[in-house]
């Protein structure tokens, strides 16, 4: 059984080093991925160091692609795959350009596909503009997923570089997870409220 | 593009799609559009239920609404099931119904019909009632053409073919045959688009199943109508009476009890349509007496006597 996870947020919250790590965190020694843009497609296998270099770390803004990295996890496990959907920024500008339009549709498309829905909140982020629409986001995602049947989650990105003070009106800070995808902080919590009793990931066993 | 082309089992809303495509909303109007969707689906859900309130409130019939009631959770399981990524396979849904005339089943298709619609199943969830002279043509390729303009006006609904048995007979020269070629190959291409539904009476059908073995088993749903009780064929003519602000005169009740208790027997027996087809005559002829009286109660409107009652004694 898969499990589809949809990985939402603005732009630079770090959902692809977030898909790269937890998938790397779950076991994962190469990365398969399936992405689609405006562009056109592209898919490849990749290990994550190589994933990361390539899809964070140059600089690349991967902004307007919808990329599905596919995790397999062991037989004996719940879920024997996991698909986790990098999916393309949210974008507070209007009016939406051609590219932006396409990317929102994947975007959509990939949450209504999913089981479950992640929101990322960059905890590094002070504009308040940036968390007025977090919460905007944050309450559509929350009614649709409700009346969806869907999970739904918000985690704060980027805790390494939280600083205390996370304001209001972020209506959902008291049920957010708070990780950091450099450290690792706080994925076996995420991965408890995502997967329930998946079992321990190759990390835990280590 | 992957996504796109590999839709998932129910895409999101077309509406909210295009609205997207064309750049008429934002970011935000467009999740929140999203978190308004199944407020519509509750809406649909309230039409499900409505629709099989509807059918509860028939009288008898426990077979058939034993069927409905499996019918709609197997489809809002299903629903589920789908949103957890398990297999759920997407049922056909055509019926043969059988059963004598006046046993309710043009209503259960009828309610049928809002039933799918309410769960999402059907776009219009109409109802288009059609018999042999409706399908039939009199040259070559008359019938076939008949037949499909009686399909697309069922596209999204229930074509509902009363008498169906007749389009087997007339033997292998009928054009009855290719009515019902053409409503095979409609119900296997358009599978989901709209349900057929086969009826006619008990015996005929059987028959008619039997000489078109192939048919049977591409009706994966054959319901039952039996005829009603004496009980519950009073209990529909008082409920119609009621419908119309009339009421049985105890007299009357017993009259007609023992008159349907004769004639339930018969091999036309018409079940509720008597009842009705009583009702209706016996209204006409309560007038009739009335008409001849100088002042009339509030009373003396509602109530049918023994004597306005329509059945004739053999
Ligand atoms: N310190 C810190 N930096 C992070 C963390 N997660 C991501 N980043 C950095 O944030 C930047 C954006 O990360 P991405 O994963 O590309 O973010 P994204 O949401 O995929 O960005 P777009 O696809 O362009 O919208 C990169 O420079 C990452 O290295 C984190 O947990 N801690
Ligand atoms: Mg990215």
């Amino acid at each position: 059984m898969t499990l589809t996870i949809a990985v939402v947020g603005a732009a630079r919250v770090g959902k692809t080093l977030f898909c790269i790590n937890f998938a790397e965190y779950l076991g994962a020694r190469s990365l398969s991925y399936i992405e689609c843009g405006s562009a056109g497609e592209g898919r490849g296998t990749l290990s994550p160091a190589a994933a990361r270099e390539m899809m964070v770390h140059r600089g690349r803004r991967s902004g307007a692609v919808v990329r599905t990295f596919t995790v397999h996890l062991s037989p004996r496990q719940t879920w024997r795959r996991i698909a986790l959907i990098d999916t393309a920024s949210l974008v507070e500008k209007k009016p939406l350009t051609r590219a932006a339009r396409t990317a929102l549709l994947l975007t959509l498309q990939a949450i209504h596909s999913a089981a479950a829905v992640l929101q990322l909140v960059d905890l590094s982020c002070h504009d308040p503009a940036r968390r007025e629409f977090d919460d905007a986001v944050w309450r559509h995602l929350a009614d649709y997923c409700r009346e969806q049947g869907k999970l739904f989650l918000t985690a704060g990105s980027k805790a390494d570089l939280y600083d205390g003070s996370l304001q209001a009106p972020f209506a959902s800070t008291e049920k957010m997870v708070f990780i950091s995808s450099l450290t690792r902080a706080g994925f076996p919590r995420l991965q408890r409220c995502l997967l329930g009793a998946v079992g321990p990931s190759a990390q835990e066993m280590k | 593009m992957y996504l796109l082309s590999r839709q998932p089992p129910e895409p999101f809303d077309s509406h909210l799609w295009r609205k997207i495509e064309r750049g008429e909303l934002g970011t935000l109007e467009a999740l929140q559009r999203m978190g308004g969707l199944r407020r519509e689906g509750r809406q649909s859900d309230s039409a499900a239920a409505a629709a099989l309130w509807e059918l509860k409130q028939l009288v008898g019939l426990s077979e058939v609404k034993q069927v409905v009631e499996e019918i709609k959770a197997y489809i809002e399981i299903g629903a589920q099931r789908a949103a957890h990524h398990l297999k759920c396979e997407q049922l056909v849904w055509h019926m043969i119904f059988s059963g004598n005339p006046g046993t309710g089943k043009t209503t259960v298709a009828r309610l049928l019909g809002k039933l799918f619609k309410g769960l999402g199943l059907l776009e219009r969830g109409h109802l288009v009632e059609v018999e042999r002279a409706d399908l039939v043509g009199e040259y070559i390729g008359h019938t076939a053409q008949k037949t499909r303009e009686q399909i697309q006006k069922a596209m999204g609904g229930v074509l509902f073919v009363d008498e169906a048995y007749s389009l087997g007979r007339g033997g292998e020269k009928d054009f009855g045959k290719e009515a019902i070629d053409v409503l095979v190959k409609a119900m296997e291409d358009h599978r989901h688009e709209f349900i057929l539904i086969l009826a006619g009476y008990r015996r005929e059908m059987a028959a008619f199943l039997r000489l078109n073995p192939g048919l049977s088993s591409r009706f994966p749903i054959q319901i039952d109508f039996p005829d009603y009780s004496v009980v519950e064929l009073l209990e529909i003519a008082e409920m119609m009476a009621q419908q119309r602000h009339y009421s049985l005169s105890p007299e009357a009740r017993r009259r007609l009890q023992r008159y349907l208790a004769e004639r339930k027997g018969d091999l036309n027996f018409s079940n509720a349509r008597l009842v009705r087809n009583i009702l209706e005559k016996s209204i006409r002829r309560q007038a009739v007496r009335l008409s001849k009286k100088e002042r009339l109660t509030r009373e003396e409107l509602i109530t049918i006597e023994e004597a306005d009652l329509a059945v004739e004694e053999r």
